[in-house]
């Protein structure tokens, strides 16, 4: 994807580092990179919502996944970077830890697993996004919600996908792997959902390049990007990605119907809805399989990943939570939910001209 | 998407008037035995399965059609299926998570009326 435009010392220091890897001065960006981070670490309030933070560890992700423009494929694995990106996501890792409310843990049985998992989702009485999509939105608001979910669902599935040769032969990867092949379409491409989110932007007049809008997404946004990267690509944390996609399954069916009826009630068409329709029926499909058999599963395999699936699956509901508020409470001030753009060479965005211009009941 | 139907339907269908449906299913498993190399037995779907979903739907994973009473596939967009069973779901017959939405409880069983458990019990 486009570089995105700096947010702060330790971002700028990175993306310059990016841009110029082997070129003279090398071993000193990397100095100043550290230093900054250590005082960024110390300084920060929030780390969830720090926009230089965030945006630093979601461009070392994005090495991982469809990479930077003009940035060397190496730069993935170099060792200084990846050293970075580790100190990053131990205080990150300490963040979620202590502010994601975790259940008491049920026996490390399937049926078990599976029963708090239905109750953890069911309990879930975060601000709803859903219903104000489905009754008030505007099509600026749909505009904006959809560039919001736009930074994982152009990549739907992918950061699950991670998990798939870290879980042991057996229940929970076989049913990682059912999953996933339905999320990229069972073999159809015009059924991918990262392919369907993409028609339904367009619909809206959007661009669906995959990190066009990356410059108006806010850092809470970004963090739970990288919530998710985070448990992918660390083996040590297979129990908190298999824990994520389960909760993540188990609060999709019912929203996405509401998501659907906001963008009919504007009058768009099935081709612009179907993405939601789909995720209706194909999501009370993947809670069922994810709930028993791929975080139950794997609770039965290795019972000790226990913990860490019920901590992967509260971290949605908690992450969901500050998103909906912080969502909501821009909409109903009637101001945008995006960044302001600051840059010239950032997207021309219709989207956030007219923030909550012809809110509509 | 629709699925055509498999070479044993086809059987069925042709000797389904002569034969008892015991006769039919030995002359499925002869036909099939005999159109079937290894490498597509190797290959072939799994038979259908159920899985009946505590307080949810009905999971339905194999080799299975869903047909309307006249025998007209209904649309089926993916491998595995779930299918409604709360009597909830605005998209029947799939599953679309209402039974969250009403508590439905698979546990629980409606109590049978007195007339017909006294005609149980006197039977």
């Amino acid at each position: 994807m486009k570089i995105p435009a700096p947010r702060g010392p330790v971002s700028a220091t990175l993306i310059d580092l990016l841009r110029n890897r082997g070129g003279t001065g090398h071993a000193n960006a990397y100095g100043s990179l550290n230093l900054l981070l250590d005082e960024a670490l110390a300084a920060t309030a929030d780390l969830l919502r720090d926009e230089d933070l965030q945006l630093t560890l979601f461009c070392l992700y994005e090495l991982h996944y469809s990479g930077l423009d003009g940035v060397e494929d190496a730069a993935e694995w170099d060792p200084e970077l990846i050293r970075v990106r580790a100190r990053l996501e131990t205080a990150f890792e300490d963040v979620l830890r202590r502010a994601v409310p975790v259940p008491e843990l049920p026996a490390p049985e399937s049926e078990a697993v599976a029963e708090t998992l239905f109750r953890l989702a069911a309990d879930d009485d975060g601000p709803s996004v859903s219903r104000f999509v489905a009754s008030k939105a505007s099509v600026e608001q749909l505009r904006e919600f959809l560039i919001l979910r736009s930074v994982y669902q152009l990549k739907e599935a992918d950061p699950h996908s991670w998990a798939i040769p870290r879980l042991p032969v057996g229940r929970a990867k076989a049913a990682l792997i059912e999953i996933q092949a339905d999320e990229y379409g069972g073999g159809r491409v015009e059924r991918m959902h990262s392919k369907l989110f993409g028609t339904t932007m367009e619909g809206l007049g959007l661009d669906s390049g995959y990190g066009y809008y990356i410059d108006q997404v806010p850092a809470l946004t970004l963090a739970s990007s990288n919530a998710m990267s985070l448990f992918g690509l660390n083996r040590r944390l297979r129990g908190a990605i298999a824990g994520h996609l389960a909760a993540f399954e188990m609060t999709s069916s019912i929203p996405n119907s509401f998501y659907a009826r906001g963008f009919r009630r504007h009058g768009f068409s099935d081709d612009v809805t179907y993405y939601f329709d789909e995720h209706v029926e194909a999501d009370a499909v993947h809670e069922q399989i994810a709930a028993r058999d791929l975080a139950g599963g794997l609770a039965e395999a290795e019972p000790d990943l226990l913990a860490d699936i019920i901590f992967g699956a509260a971290t949605v509901l908690a992450i969901d939570a500050l998103l909906g508020e912080e969502q909501l409470n821009a909409w109903q001030a009637g101001e945008s939910a995006l960044l302001p753009l600051v840059n010239d060479g950032g997207p021309a965005a219709p989207a956030v001209t007219a923030a909550a211009g012809g809110v509509t009941s | 998407m629709t699925a055509p139907a498999a070479g044993p339907v086809d059987a069925e269908d042709a000797t389904q008037d002569a034969l008892t449906e015991a006769d039919a299913e030995q002359a499925d498993v002869q036909a099939e035995e005999e159109e079937t190399d290894a490498w597509k037995t190797r290959e072939g779907a799994a038979p259908a399965s159920i899985v009946a979903c505590p307080n949810g739907p009905l999971l339905v994973r194999g080799d299975f059609e869903i047909v309307t009473p006249d025998g007209v596939p209904v649309p089926r967009d993916r491998e595995t299926v779930a299918l409604c069973r709360c009597g909830g779901s605005a998209i029947k017959p799939y599953c679309d998570g209402t039974h969250k939405l009403m508590k439905f409880d698979t546990a629980r069983r409606r109590p049978v009326p007195a007339p017909a458990r006294k005609a149980a019990e006197e039977a």
